[in-house]
């Protein structure tokens, strides 16, 4: 049986073979490399990846004490985090520290380290390089403050969840307004919230406030602007900002 | 230099009176009621929106509203509009002709949040929606859950 080590060069591992309870390889011994190409990977095989070999990561530095593969679910999940985190390349690291980790991750160190590894992860061409994004999150995981290993995980990810994920990226990514029908029930508050950074709950929180401020009627429609500007019926309404509290 | 106070929690659910009109005369109101409204302000007048700032852009109609939101702490609707009712000393019997008389929108404005996985149109007690009706307003529910 392999136990491998990530990154030391002996026998390739692969988180999606079966691993016994102490997070050792369980899997054929001739999957290799070259057998798999990572370039040909969707972005939740990358998610899983980096997941996997991360929780690897931690049970061999002791961080956790059990490792688990990562399930579809998490992987989708996770991929979602990883998409928002790498979307925003351009925020600074406190920034993205405020956004998507507030309380969760403290020092700006483990920050970097955390979308290095997102980074990284995206544009892995080889299990080497998903190993070390992996190693890379967990250590900066380890260093989260106040909460366990997986816990902080989960944590994050309901942040990346809370800021709101649009499900299309694409098409989302190449629109300049979001229309949004008059009734909330209706909406994807997801989506616009993406935009500005802010909870669904604070976005439909948001919409609600617009609408009582406008005095607005169930068949009016809201438009909101990647800028911050709302629009009701194509009239300035103001912006984003004035109705977060 | 301004600082805002968030909520610890977010507001899964409250309600505000709101009366609306392009003529509305707020200061009326706010005798006719005896209380303290949260947003007051004439057609065409700037106003406070809720991130303290003055708005942008004037107030396309008049509005006059009191919420339960900071007063009130429930994740339910009832207990918010019983609040209102109790607040405004609903029902009113001249209410109605005044509204009329006055061109005067009156709504209750709910949010609502819950998790209760879908979205349910009868979560206001029969007997609050009837003082509501007799009082000559009308319910309006913004309800949402998770996605």
């Amino acid at each position: 049986m392999l136990s491998p080590s990530p990154g030391d060069g002996s026998p390739h591992y692969n988180p999606d073979q079966p691993r016994d309870s102490q997070g050792r390889w369980t899997g054929d011994a001739s999957f290799s490399k070259e057998s798999h190409h990572l370039s040909t990977l969707d972005p939740v095989g990358r998610a899983n990846l980096l997941l996997g070999h991360a929780r690897l990561s931690a049970r061999l530095k002791g961080y956790i004490h059990e490792f688990k593969q990562p399930t579809q679910n998490e992987a989708q999940r996770f991929s979602r985090v990883l998409a928002a985190w790498n979307t925003a390349a351009d925020l600074s690291d406190k920034d993205f520290r405020d956004r998507f980790a507030p309380g969760l991750v403290d020092s700006l160190s483990a920050i970097r380290r955390l979308r290095q590894a997102a980074a990284d992860a995206a544009k892995a061409q080889t299990f080497d390089q998903m190993i070390d994004a992996g190693k890379l999150l967990a250590s900066a995981v380890k260093d989260a403050s106040a909460y366990s290993w997986p816990s902080v995980l989960e944590r994050l990810e309901d942040q990346a969840e809370n800021v709101g994920i649009p499900d299309n990226l694409d098409r989302i990514g190449h629109s300049d307004t979001l229309q949004l029908a008059g009734d909330p029930s209706t909406l994807d508050p997801r989506k616009a919230a993406y935009w500005y950074g802010l909870s669904k709950n604070d976005m439909r929180d948001a919409i609600h406030e617009i609408k009582e401020e406008y005095g607005c009627r169930r068949d009016e429609n809201l438009t909101f602007y990647k800028s911050g500007a709302i629009e009701i019926n194509g009239e300035d309404a103001g912006m984003i900002g004035d109705y977060c509290r | 230099m301004t600082t805002s106070i968030r909520q610890p929690e977010p507001a899964l659910a409250y309600a505000s009176c709101c009366m609306y009109s392009d003529s509305l005369d707020p200061p009326f109101w706010t005798r006719y009621f005896g209380v303290e409204p949260d947003s007051a302000f004439m057609k065409g007048q700037r106003f406070k929106t809720p991130s303290g700032r003055m708005s942008r852009v004037p107030g396309r109609t008049g509005v006059w509203r009191y919420s339960s939101r900071d007063r009130l702490h429930a994740d339910d609707l009832d207990p918010h509009i019983s609040f209102l009712i109790s607040s405004l000393a609903l029902p009113r019997p001249e209410l109605p002709a005044l509204l009329r008389s006055k061109d005067v929108r009156m709504v209750i404005s709910c949010f609502w949040y819950h998790e209760l996985g879908e979205l349910h149109q009868a979560v206001v007690g029969a007997d609050l929606r009837k003082i509501i009706e007799i009082s000559g307003g009308v319910i309006d529910i913004d309800e949402c859950g998770p996605d």
